[in-house]
């Protein structure tokens, strides 16, 4: 018996049977960068439903750092959203900060402000890319990863490493900064200011893009809130909410955080969003450079050996504006070296379930569109 | 009429005209060398079996030619070093072939001048061409080193980009500004003086032959040594693949459909003129047969396309499949209406289908000045047809994963790839012949050099086009189905409409702006052909200066028309290069409760 006769073919009775298309898009799709899988079912390409099935990128982050210590842990929350991994450093250190009542020296939290900044540009930069090539477009890739490049760089000539930098250590940050830091650094904000306006020139205003985006996943700002969207989701639906301006965290009190907003929620807002908070984050590091004086890196009160860190018993929330939205850290510590328990609160999360609602009408070809504009990372989902 | 006009209406009399395959097959059953002579039946075969092997050498050197040069110039676009370019690409490198190339091609040209000077038979006209040529190369370079190297060098932004390229134009001109300007000065210096003695040198026009594949043997192996190599690599390597057949394929579909893909393709190429010689007084065309329907088969060639890109999303079993060869089947249909009525307008203009008499038609002005309108119909409809960026739906990588291409693997998935900038190819040559004047442009090679000079004209056309091609790809993000459909149901349709039956109305009433072109060969200086008989020529706007009302009246309806397309373009231009855009900034908001 030969293998093509041994195969099953289903035998359907009635000739006008016609079903619903089931697409599985991922977990291995050139759109999906991580690991996930998307049932789309669809009537042809108009999408009807979307259920995200996510755990295939999970490694138990949560338990596993209740081995570990403190040091340790905050490498592996990085390693949930390493496109900015600052800012899983600076939530570990802020919770033990807050359970511990340290004080940071001012120096310190003008740094601290800035990386956080630098890295929100270079997340940006990965989402401008990568929403290029969800659109159709092969080029916004290779250039925005130009200046990323040299944000990497940056960041590496600052902490020794370009995505995991484990530089905000609590008390403080790890190390001085190089003595040509600030003058390369201002040099990469005068000049990105020109590379933004050519990425306008070359890709926001193409008439091809503004019908890809215009009025495409539109997001009412009521469902928005109801289902716990946060950062550029929410700000491209109208609503004016961020945490450096509404919790001010490190320096961003001092700072006067202007916060773009959207107006019909679609892609082409929260593409707009994203982009005016680059222009924003640049203008936020020159006030971080014109303001760090010299002063103390870091509270001589705090054992620098990080590893050997205990912290007392205690429970804290403590969040940040993460690229993507607020990113949550939850800490119960029980006097230990190491925690107790963490909870990472990840806006890629409520993010992805907006899909559902916000592709449902669309063509297959809006979907990947939509699921850029929602700029979600898989690591923070599955953990 | 005026008498002017009748003369117009008079056609080229190329009863004497054969392809290079007609020509080989009378030199093999011919008169002039009775010990090779070979059976009608024989030699038929082995035409036959040549023909073919050649176009399909042909077709691949020329697709993967094109496939790596489009990485190459994408990698430039994007500013970043791309995957052809090794190390040992250095300017001086780059230099020294430039050289070497220019002195072997630059040889005969000196000879030529040489003998035009010293009144021996090389004539006018060539020197001429040579004297304007190297002047304007001479100038061109002049600007380029004073001006423009210096204002790019001082600009950031062009380090990468559309910038840099233009960069190294600008490099390679300014290279040639001296030793143009030079021989410029000597050529018009001997012209003014005429003091050198006459005399005439004996075998220049082989020596031309021998220098230009001398010089194009150095440049192929410097181009396969550092850019093509991995071309070559990455074709021999795919033929090692392994060939897979998904377990509910419909297998028979399946296997035949790359093969039904690929043979349209390579039928295009047998009626494409690339060039013409004039052998022992014939005219004879580069082509493998002159049909007197080319274009319809062409059009033909891509219509099945479409029924096996259709029968290999179907037959693959995969739900990307099925719908990349949907969105084919809708955007075809869509597309090929436009495309038709664009190429009706060349073919009534022309009043011909066949492709050399289409460029015979365009002697004295390039189709693409009467029919403007439908040349960029056609520009836009040719992307799609082709399925290149941005109306790449069928196989968008980061949709459906390669549409119907998805199952394929191997052979067959090259022979997908291979078809495909073959078509790019195809689209493009048929755009300069239709549109572009084919192989015609200042011949300055003489009647010698004919075979050269029209094959140079030719291919430089048809790679302008590839290149906007690659422009496009490079710059534009993919369009939506129904987005395509819109665009075309609702404006191309009806504008090619529109545009077909003003042309039609335009050559039915023999108004001259339709047909000043209907004329002796222009390239060839007939009068060294025997039996052939020289008409008068009028350029356009000679025969314009010739109207009744009525046909002004339409001249400028019809330029209304041209005028929309062009303000179109020219607008865009502008906005792209002028003006200064203002981008949106962070405003403060009210603070939201809730």
């Amino acid at each position: 018996m030969t293998r093509s006769s041994d195969r099953r073919v289903e035998i359907r009775t009635d000739p006008l049977l016609t079903e619903k298309l089931i697409y599985s898009v991922g977990p291995q799709h050139p759109s999906l960068p991580s690991p996930l899988e998307l049932r789309v079912q669809a009537d042809g390409e108009l999408i009807e439903r979307i259920s995200p099935e996510v755990g295939y990128m999970h490694r138990g982050v949560e338990q596993l750092v209740t081995q570990r210590n403190y040091a340790q842990a905050a490498g592996l929350l990085s390693r949930c959203e390493w496109l900015a991994g600052s800012n899983a450093d600076w939530l570990v250190a802020d919770a033990i900060e807050r359970i511990e009542g340290i004080a940071v020296p001012e120096r310190a939290q003008w740094l601290r402000t800035l990386v956080l900044e630098l890295s929100r540009i270079g997340n940006h930069l990965f989402w401008f890319g990568n929403l290029g090539l969800e659109a159709g477009a092969y080029t916004p890739i290779f250039i925005s990863l130009r200046e990323r490049e040299l944000v990497l760089d940056l960041l590496e000539m600052l902490s020794g490493h370009r995505h995991h930098h484990g530089w905000i250590v609590p008390g403080g940050v790890r190390n001085e900064p190089p003595a040509d830091f600030s003058g390369l650094l201002r040099a990469f904000c005068a000049s990105f200011a020109l590379r933004l306006d050519e990425y306008e020139d070359f890709f926001s205003d193409n008439a091809i893009w503004i019908n890809r985006s215009e009025l495409i996943g539109t997001l009412e700002p009521e469902f928005a809130f109801e289902h716990g969207a946060t950062g550029p989701v929410l700000r491209g639906s109208g609503i004016a909410h961020d945490l450096r301006r509404d919790q001010p965290y490190a320096m961003y009190g001092e700072l006067d955080v202007r916060v773009p907003t959207g107006e019909f929620g679609d892609v082409l807002d929260r593409y707009r969003v994203r982009f005016m908070e680059m222009r924003e984050s640049l203008r936020l590091i020159a006030a971080c450079l014109d303001n760090c004086e010299a002063g103390e890196l870091r509270n001589p009160d705090v054992n620098p050996d990080y590893a050997a860190l205990t912290v007392s018993r205690g429970e804290v929330y403590t969040a940040v504006e993460s690229p993507r939205g607020e990113l949550g850290l939850t800490l119960v510590s029980d006097g230990t070296n190491r925690p107790a328990r963490m909870h990472l609160r990840a806006p890629s999360l409520y993010h992805l379930f907006l899909l559902d609602e916000l592709c449902r009408g669309y063509l297959l070809a809006d979907l990947f569109v939509i699921y850029g504009s929602l700029d979600i990372m898989i690591g923070e989902v599955d953990k | 009429m005026l008498p002017v006009l009748a003369m117009l209406q008079q056609r080229y009399d190329m009863s004497e005209a054969r392809t290079m395959w007609e020509a080989l097959r009378a030199w093999l059953n011919g008169e002039p060398l009775p010990g090779l002579r070979f059976s009608p039946e024989v030699s038929n075969g082995i035409m036959l079996v040549t023909a073919l092997l050649f176009i399909f050498f042909l077709e691949l050197m020329i697709t993967i030619g094109l496939q790596v040069w489009e990485r190459r110039l994408m990698a430039r676009m994007q500013g970043r070093r791309g995957p052809q370019e090794y190390g040992e690409v250095t300017p001086q490198r780059y230099r020294r072939i430039f050289l070497q190339v220019g002195s072997l091609l630059g040889l005969p040209a000196v000879l030529y001048g040489l003998q035009y000077w010293s009144g021996g038979t090389a004539d006018a006209a060539v020197f001429g061409t040579w004297a304007i040529v190297l002047g304007v190369l001479g100038i061109a370079g002049l600007v380029s080193r004073r001006f423009v190297l210096p204002a790019l060098n001082a600009n950031v932004n062009a380090n990468a980009g559309f910038l840099s390229i233009l960069k190294f134009k600008a490099a390679l001109f300014s290279l040639l500004a001296m030793p143009c300007l030079a021989a410029t000065g000597g050529l018009v210096a001997a012209l003014l003086l005429g003091l050198l003695p006459k005399f005439s040198i004996p075998y220049v026009p082989q020596l031309t032959v021998l220098c230009t594949v001398l010089a194009f043997v150095l440049y192929m192996t410097y181009m396969i040594r550092f850019y093509w190599r991995q071309g070559f690599y990455d074709t021999i390597k795919i033929f090692f693949k392994e060939d897979t057949v998904p377990l509910n394929a419909d297998k028979l579909l399946y296997l035949i459909a790359p093969i039904l893909v690929y043979i349209p393709a390579l039928l295009s190429w047998v009626v494409i003129p690339f060039g013409v010689a004039a052998v022992d007084g014939q005219i004879v065309y580069y082509m493998i047969q002159d049909l007197n329907v080319g274009l319809l088969l062409i059009i033909a060639d891509f219509a099945m396309f479409l029924v096996a890109v259709i029968m290999s999303g179907y037959a693959s079993n995969n739900k990307y499949a099925l719908v990349g060869a949907m969105r084919e089947a809708a955007m075809l249909l869509t597309y090929e209406i436009p495309m038709l009525m664009a190429l009706l307008c060349v073919a009534i203009f022309a009043g011909s289908l066949n492709l050399t008499e289409i460029v015979q038609r365009q002697s004295m002005t390039w189709g693409i000045l009467p029919l403007f309108p439908a040349f960029i119909i056609y520009l836009v409809v040719s992307l799609a047809e082709t399925n290149r960026p941005p109306f790449d739906l069928p196989e968008a990588q980061n949709e459906l994963l390669g549409g119907y291409l998805v199952e394929y693997s191997g052979l067959r998935f090259a022979l997908f790839y291979v078809a495909e900038y073959s078509n790019v190819f195809i689209v493009s040559a048929i755009m300069s012949v239709c549109f572009l004047g084919g192989w015609k442009g200042p011949m300055f090679l003489g009647l010698d050099g004919l075979w050269l000079t029209s094959l140079f004209w030719f291919l430089l056309k048809t790679y302008a086009i590839c290149f906007f091609f690659i422009w496009a790809r490079s710059t534009m993000p993919r369009i939506r189905v129904d987005q395509i459909m819109f665009f075309s149901w609702k404006f191309l349709l009806p504008a090619s409409v529109v545009v077909m039956a003003a042309t039609a109305l335009g050559v039915v009433n023999k108004h001259p702006w339709f047909s000043a072109n209907q004329l002796a060969v222009h390239d060839v200086d007939v009068t060294a052909l025997q039996d052939v008989t020289q008409f008068q020529t009028l350029t356009t706007a000679e025969a314009l200066a010739v109207l009744t009302v009525q046909q002004k009246a339409f001249f400028w309806g019809y330029n209304a028309l041209c005028l929309f397309f062009g303000l179109f373009i020219l607008v865009m231009a502008w906005r792209i290069l002028f003006v200064k855009r203002v981008h949106p900034q962070p405003r403060r908001e009210v603070s939201w409760n809730a």
